[in-house]
């Protein structure tokens, strides 16, 4: 029995794909084109650490004070041209069904209000009611979190004790209080160390802000002797050589 | 759905490919293999825009921490991986390529050395990053043991930080294993070839998916100061 | 309805999809474990599913026996203090037997949300009627529909660990830093039950991603978009919101999950975290999962609307686009559950943003009222429950403005006012659906029919059951009774026992539905292919249906609502008749 349908209908092809261009065959980017993009995205690659490393040479050798948000601004927009050349031709959204890029276009929008509206809140939180302020506390409160191995008491008043009782305040208090108890050294030097770790040079004090950049290297050698391992938890192993240059 | 036809071993595997019989035809079965991925890949997006949004909040609270906790990644090994991926998301599209026309040779080549890259990725990960980072005490909340941290909120920064590129790291190894699976059944039965290559497709999309998400996580971890 | 041979037909008739193999029970076993077939998978979810509702449902009883009376302190004959009055005499102290409490509801709200109630009427009903409403021979991915199914499975076994293992105290929302703290909870339970969680997004996800491709990929030739059953609509939309939602509450379990072994400080305030992110990343899914919740139990109404009113539906594309549009504001609108907590600027917004929900929303109602208008409505179950649903799912919706508005919310957030809002939605609303088109196609299903007058009267014990224990909730909420407490003052009791009574009548009634259901199936009558003259496909399909669903591939001819100008198939026609040719020039209506 076969079917007595019109012309135009095609069963195998019911909504007429054919006929909008749905279905146009498989695409095969062109090798060019490929070529093209992946020395595209090399070469973005390399202007957004140079973007990154000048602005660093800008505020910390020129001293220049830039705006925060303008590193944010390049990076990002970079990173938006090069996973917009990614998605545009290695993943071929360009010359494939549109409807797969819908599909990322909503996944984009659900991710747009995740962020946006989430971030107006934390933005804006506690514009009328102060304490709606304080549900983050910088550092954290510790109290019913148990720091491992926690058994040092700080009174807040230059003594340090161990007690059996978990330490209430930032785990970097604690940890602070527990290096300087452990090795016996004074204030002033474990701020020495402290610069030589976190690549504070210049001895002042002051790391990274929202405005200056510092320059970075990475792990800082200084690490490699100063920190404590705490897997053993035996304090003299720690014991750092106090003369020993950050090791870069 | 993949499905051989062992009987005949005379013809490569893309040529002895059976669609499965729900659908209308070969083109229809890839095209609903492909949907599905896309929808896939939408849900893996926004697994990260957790992580995304995480690190947006306590940025721009915590700007300093974040400042301080970045110092001490290199962005020379961080550079270097971004050039990995992009290579290795480079070599999958071409294997594609190579699949659409028939040339089984360089499918094959542009595979293993995008899994060379997948590996070396993970292997530079692992060695200059996060091992020593870790044996330093720098490690994600109550484990952070490092007694000179920038700020009082640096373990969060350092929380972001695992979570981020260990779900990332964690999806390399998955692509990376889909990408073994293809070479594999290339090798054993040229199973890629002009009129079958969903698998390869597929495969491939997830790994430019992986190398996009970490064109992102690269600025925002190592360069944002 | 034309059928005609395509190169892709068996050409043979095959038996139905319930002929257990040659083999015997192991056989027969091993055939429903690995099977890939779309309708075996959604009646194995159906069984799983209903028997969780059970464990949850008994769970909420004990609940509601527990607050019969409230806690209080009385001297004895010795003139020694003892506490009287708690029916949980679990623990060794009355702080003990209270945490039973907690976990008794946390088991009844965590198994009804992830276990029951989410995946309840896509996964079942879905599973079985998506391929066969558009023509299809199973769903687009066979073989990760089963994968969906085992990793419902593991994610099932999860959550039933954890209970087993005392349970978990922290509410189903697993609110930071209750369930991150050590305080909190002794065991490591919240991980055992986020983990379940988790996993069962993952089945969500699969199960959704599968419903998109099917319905884009596989309509059976002539269906166009818009000839699609309206229950279709509602899964596609239903979809949409697991694939766009399900992956941002999997990140904020794995990382809750961190919070709790690693305490990384993202949610811990303790570690410097923000435990109001943790309700934003919870209630982004979540929220829009109350529409996954809904939004099917609004397709199966439609169905039985239309189909027991014999009528085309009313606003069929504005019903379609309502379910869209209700999938997408319902993206816009998590923060109303935050309002008490969160900065100002935000719940203003946030509150806005909620009303916009009732547009669509009361699109539908509408719509379904108008196709009862002058319909030929057969006033059998499926239809008492679609009236049910009507009923109670309008008092749920607008119940739900008063909490979408801040200054009433403040007196009213956390009280059993809301307790009562969400019930009547998800009770009320999507598992009223839920039974209503299990006995609409139960025929379909089993190839059974069920006993119509017990089928009624479960219904009227459900409906009235229902109403004595959550409407008196409505009140209890108003006059300041927070929820979540096992104890509470004395002048709350007379509504708590009202409350409790109402909910002993509506158990009851879900157990005259269960012994109705299991009647059925031993000795209920043959179904007819058609019981109730619907047109949409699966009514072309056998009862039960065979193997491959149809003999030959359909093709669509008519729209699945054109019961003015097409005798329903495998009906005589006598007992559908079609409406009387109007005279020339009169309107419709």
């Amino acid at each position: 029995m076969q079917p007595h349908q019109s012309a135009a209908f095609d069963p195998n092809d019911p909504h007429g794909f054919a006929e909008l261009g749905e279905h146009h065959g498989h695409h095969i980017t062109s090798a060019r084109t490929l070529v093209t993009i992946i020395l595209v995205l090399v070469g973005l690659t390399a202007l957004t650490v140079g973007a990154s490393e000048v602005e660093t040479y800008l505020t910390t050798e020129m001293g220049w004070l830039l705006p925060d948000w303008l590193n944010a601004a390049i990076a990002m927009s970079i990173a938006v041209v090069k996973g917009a050349l990614v998605l545009m031709f290695f993943m071929a959204l360009k010359y494939e069904n549109p409807l797969y890029t819908i599909i990322f276009l909503f996944c984009m929008f659900a991710f747009a209000l995740f962020l946006g509206l989430t971030g107006m809140e934390v933005d804006n939180r506690g514009h009328l009611y102060d304490w709606k302020k304080g549900v983050i506390t910088e550092g954290g409160l510790g109290g019913s979190v148990m720091y491992p191995g926690a058994t040092i008491h700080d009174d807040h008043a230059g003594t340090v004790t161990f007690a059996p009782d978990s330490f209430s305040g930032p785990l970097t208090e604690y940890l602070k209080a527990k290096y300087i108890a452990e090795t016996g050294i004074s204030e002033e030097e474990y701020h020495r160390r402290w610069a030589e770790a976190n690549h504070v040079h210049d001895h002042t004090g002051v790391l990274s802000t929202a405005d200056r950049s510092l320059a970075r290297t990475g792990l800082s050698g200084a690490l490699d002797t100063a920190g404590p391992d705490t897997d053993h938890g035996d304090a003299g192993h720690a014991e750092p050589a106090p003369d020993q240059p950050a090791g870069h | 759905m993949t499905t051989i036809d062992t009987h005949s071993k005379r013809q490569p595997g893309w040529k002895r490919y059976a669609f499965a019989n729900h659908f209308r035809n070969a083109e229809d079965e890839f095209d609903a293999c492909k949907l599905g991925f896309w929808l896939f890949l939408a849900t893996e997006i926004l697994l990260f825009a957790g992580l995304f949004c995480a690190y947006a909040m306590y940025r721009v609270k915590f700007p300093e921490a974040f400042a301080a906790g970045s110092h001490h990644l290199d962005i020379r090994w961080g550079g270097l991986n971004t050039l990995v991926l992009l290579v290795s998301s480079f070599t999958v599209a071409m294997s594609i390529r190579c699949a659409q026309l028939d040339n089984q040779k360089w499918l094959r080549i542009n595979l293993v050395i995008t899994i060379l890259c997948a590996f070396m990725f993970f292997f530079i990960k692992l060695t200059f990053e996060y091992i020593p980072k870790w044996s330093h005490g720098i490690r994600p909340g109550v484990l952070y043991s490092n007694p000179f941290a920038g700020h009082p909120q640096e373990p969060v920064w350092w929380s972001v930080y695992y979570g981020a590129t260990g779900i990332h790291a964690l999806h390399v190894l998955i692509g990376a294993s889909l990408l073994l699976w293809c070479l594999y059944r290339s090798l054993r039965y040229k199973a890629y070839g002009p009129t079958h290559y969903t698998m390869l497709e597929n495969s491939g999309l997830y790994w430019h998916l992986v190398d996009v998400i970490w064109i992102f996580l690269f600025p925002l971890l190592y360069l944002i100061h | 309805m034309t059928t005609i041979p395509t190169p892709h037909d068996h050409g043979h008739h095959e038996g139905s999809y319930l002929t257990p193999p040659k083999g015997g029970f192991f056989a027969a076993v091993i055939q429903w474990a690995t099977t890939v077939d779309h309708k075996k998978l959604g009646v194995m979810y159906t069984v799983a599913v209903l028997s969780l509702f059970m464990v949850g449902g008994l769970a909420a009883l004990l609940v509601r026996v527990e607050l019969w009376e409230p806690t209080r302190v009385v001297l004895n004959e010795a003139g020694e203090a003892v506490t009287t009055g708690q029916f949980f005499q679990l623990g060794k102290t009355p702080a003990e037997n209270y945490t039973w409490y907690n976990r008794f509801f946390t088991i009844h709200g965590a198994i009804m949300v992830f276990l029951v109630i989410v995946p309840g009427v896509p996964a079942t009903l879905g599973n079985f009627l998506l391929p066969l409403m558009l023509g299809a021979k199973d769903v687009a991915f066979p073989r990760l529909n089963l994968l969906s199914w085992y990793i419902y499975c593991t994610g099932a076994l999860f959550a039933i660990l954890s209970l087993i293992n005392t349970g978990v105290d922290t509410g189903w929302t697993f609110y930071a830093p209750y369930s991150s703290s050590h305080a909190a909870n002794t065991y490591n339970n919240v991980v055992l039950m986020t983990t379940a969680a988790f996993i069962l997004g993952f089945s969500s996800i699969l199960t959704g991603l599968n419903f998109i491709v099917t319905i884009h990929k596989l309509r059976c030739p002539g269906m166009g978009w818009f000839d699609m059953p309206l229950f279709v609509w509602a899964m596609y939309a239903t979809s949409i919101i697991q694939v766009l939602a399900t992956p941002v509450i999997g990140i904020t379990l794995l990382l809750l999950i961190f919070e709790r072994i690693f305490h990384v400080g993202i949610f811990d305030p303790a570690m410097g975290g923000d435990p109001v992110l943790f309700q934003h990343f919870f209630w982004f899914y979540s929220h829009p999962v109350v529409y996954v919740m809904i939004l099917p139990g609004m397709g199966i109404a439609s169905e039985m609307i239309a189909v027991h009113a014999r009528k085309p539906i009313f606003g069929y594309r504005a019903i379609a686009f309502a379910s869209l549009g209700i999938a997408g504001v319902g993206f816009l609108v998590w923060g109303h559950h935050m309002f008490t907590a969160m900065g100002e600027l935000a719940s203003t917004i946030f509150s806005a943003l909620t009303f916009f929900v009732a547009i669509p929303t009361a699109v539908k109602v509408f719509n379904w009222i108008a196709t009862l208008y002058k319909g030929s409505i057969a006033f059998n179950t499926p239809m008492l429950y679609a009236l049910t649903f009507l009923f109670l799912f309008s008092i749920g919706g607008l119940t739900g403005l008063p909490l979408a508005t801040l200054a009433t919310d403040m007196h009213l957030h956390d009280s059993y006012f809301v307790v009562a809002h969400f019930h009547y939605v998800m009770m009320g609303g999507t598992i009223i659906a839920f039974i209503g088109g299990l006995h609409h196609w139960w025929p379909k299903i089993t190839g059974k029919m069920y006993t119509e007058w017990v089928g009624m009267t479960g219904c009227i014990m459900v409906f009235i059951g229902f109403n004595v224990t959550f409407f008196t909730q409505f009140f209890l909420g108003t006059q300041g009774m927070p929820r979540r407490y096992a104890s509470y003052i004395d002048e709350f009791q007379t509504l708590h026992q009202i409350s409790t009574v109402g909910s002993m009548i509506l158990g009851a009634g879900m157990f005259v539905q269960l012994g109705n259901f299991l009647h059925s199936i031993v000795a209920g009558k043959k179904a007819p292919p058609n019981p109730w003259g619907g047109l949409s496909l699966e009514w072309y399909a056998d009862s039960p249906p065979s193997e491959h669903n149809f003999h030959h591939e359909p093709i669509l001819t008519h729209g699945p609502y054109d019961y003015e100008d097409v005798y329903p198939p495998h009906c005589d026609p006598a007992d559908f008749p079609l409406p009387e040719p109007l005279p020339a020039g009169a309107k419709h209506h």
